[in-house]
């Protein structure tokens, strides 16, 4: 079944064409991701899945709430950690109490606990976008739609990060759509990679990454692994030139 | 090390008692020697400032009990205070009327400032009318409209409180609007992709994010509250300080005009500093403190 249907997508951002005729499909429950260099309209596209800008051509999403994460995660600056988290349950009608409690229960598996009463400008950049991800997953989405979600955690948390993720995964069955340019991300964390070239942005190339589930660190030392990096990569800079 | 701080100490006590001398070279010379001393004494530039304003009234007692300048010119500080305690059954109910026309022209200003930007954020044409005429309320000087709005709308409470709302909405809604144009819409959109309502977005993200532009603005204005009163009630009133103050200039008697003055500077910093005591506790989030 597919969670997500993409045909013929044209975005405007400000009135110039930032993304040209792109489309692919997202089956329900897999993980994809958009690659491409900087400034190719990646993050248009992903706002125009998530209904944030106006489109033409067709999109076709899941109903009811989705899990926006934008660039700089973004959490409000003027409430604590908590009441940030809270505020995707509370929106949804769920009472402080039951949201509290949900809240401080996944804190510990995000390194967060004991942070709930700090304010956001107080959180170290990788605390940051923890927080942020958590965020993200407690709007109980079907599909969470990540705009770089790991760029400004250092590479030892990006990791960890990763594996969190991919373990969320086997808990809850949700889909994701992330946008990154970090090819290694890409390949550990998707099932399918979709390429996006320069300006405006059209589609390269779909890859699809058939790792076994779950993946683990030795994932990433495997061949295919490193075989599936080179293959992308290559696609990439091979549009560069 | 520790004789030197005695010798200080000492030096600090001799020139002191010589400032009370009956000679006014004397008392003028040693005044000027030991803020020499207590600038090299010191060094904490917070207590320093606070040094500032003792000194700076003492050297305006120094020159006044000398007669440097006639008294009915300029009275000493110590009449000065003893004007305000003998006084302060006419000066009191003075006081009451202009804080009273203060505080409800400024909360009336804090309103009318924030729906005036509200109005302006709804559509680029209301700003486009608005604006310009907003400009040019603040390059009227209020000492100019004043007469002309007491002129029209009488002695009463009303006109003042029209005057006071004139010198103090313009940096409120200039401010609020600033907060409304900067909100970060990527906020917005993690909100909106959870289909949040329109009353969610304006709750959790545009309302606090404005509040400290908001507070920031009432922060500007706060001391032209009170002078906004003051150049009303100069202009025609009944009571207040303004008419105090005039009263007393007009009898030449210039301890008063001094004594009210130095009332009005009071209040008027007590706002600005509550101000920005208000200000401060809003913003603090900003630094991460809690």
């Amino acid at each position: 079944m597919q969670e997500v249907i993409v045909n013929g997508v044209k975005v405007y951002y400000e009135g110039f064409l930032a993304v040209n005729n792109v489309s692919f499909t997202l089956p329900k429950g897999s993980y994809l991701s958009i690659i491409g260099p900087s400034g190719c309209g990646k993050t248009s596209l992903l706002k125009a899945i998530a209904g944030l800008l106006p489109y033409e051509g067709y999109i076709l999403r899941p109903e009811g709430p989705l899990g926006y994460m934008p660039q700089k995660g973004v959490l409000l600056p003027w409430y604590t950690l908590l009441k940030n988290l809270e505020i995707p349950l509370l929106i949804r009608g769920i009472n402080e109490i039951e949201a509290r409690k949900r809240v401080l229960d996944l804190l510990p598996k995000f390194g967060l606990k004991g942070f709930e009463n700090h304010f956001p400008n107080a959180l170290s950049g990788g605390m940051y976008q923890r927080a942020a991800l958590l965020r993200t997953l407690l709007t109980d989405s079907e599909l969470l739609l990540l705009d770089e979600p790991f760029g400004a955690v250092d590479a030892l948390n990006r990791r960890k990060l990763w594996l969190y993720l991919e373990n969320m995964r086997q808990k809850f069955n949700f889909s994701t759509i992330m946008v990154t340019h970090d090819v290694e991300e890409a390949v550990f964390l998707s099932d399918i990679i979709v390429i996006i070239h320069k300006y405006p942005g059209e589609l390269k190339e779909i890859v699809q990454i058939d790792l076994p589930h779950p993946r683990t660190l030795q994932t990433i030392s495997t061949d295919e692994f490193s075989s599936k990096v080179e293959y992308v990569l290559e696609k990439i800079i091979e549009e560069n030139n | 090390m520790k004789s030197l701080k005695v010798v200080e100490i000492v030096l600090t006590v001799g020139l002191f008692t010589f400032t009370l001398s009956k000679s006014t070279i004397v008392s003028v010379v040693s005044f000027f020697a030991l803020v020499i001393l207590l600038v090299r004494l010191v060094r904490n530039s917070q207590i320093l400032k606070g040094v500032s304003f003792i000194l700076f009234l003492y050297l305006w007692q120094i020159i006044s009990s000398h007669k440097l300048v006639p008294s009915y010119i300029l009275p000493t500080p110590s009449k000065i205070l003893g004007i305000i305690i003998t006084q302060s059954n006419v000066i009191l109910p003075n006081l009451f009327a202009t804080l009273e026309v203060t505080f409800i022209g400024f909360f009336l200003s804090i309103l009318f400032g924030i729906i005036l930007a509200l109005l302006m954020h709804i559509t680029r044409p209301i700003e486009d009318l608005i604006y310009p005429i907003a400009v040019i309320t603040q390059s009227t000087p209020t000492i100019a409209i004043a007469p002309l709005i007491i002129l029209w709308l009488g002695f009463g409470m009303l006109p003042k409180i029209v005057v006071v709302i004139w010198a103090t909405f313009f940096p409120i809604t200039v401010n609020t609007l600033l907060g409304l144009r900067t909100v970060d819409t990527d906020m917005i959109d993690v909100l909106k992709a959870i289909s949040a309502k329109k009353r969610d977005i304006f709750k959790y993200v545009i309302f606090p994010h404005t509040l400290s532009y908001i507070i920031t603005g009432i922060e500007i204005s706060s001391p032209y509250a009170i002078l906004g009163t003051l150049t009303a009630e100069w202009m025609g009133t009944t009571v207040g300080m303004g008419l105090y103050i005039r009263r007393s200039f007009s009898s030449f008697r210039l301890d008063q005009v001094f004594a009210g003055t130095i009332i009005i500077i009071l209040f008027s910093l007590l706002m600005w500093g509550s101000a920005t005591i208000l200000r401060q506790r809003f913003t603090r989030y900003l630094g991460g403190e809690k």
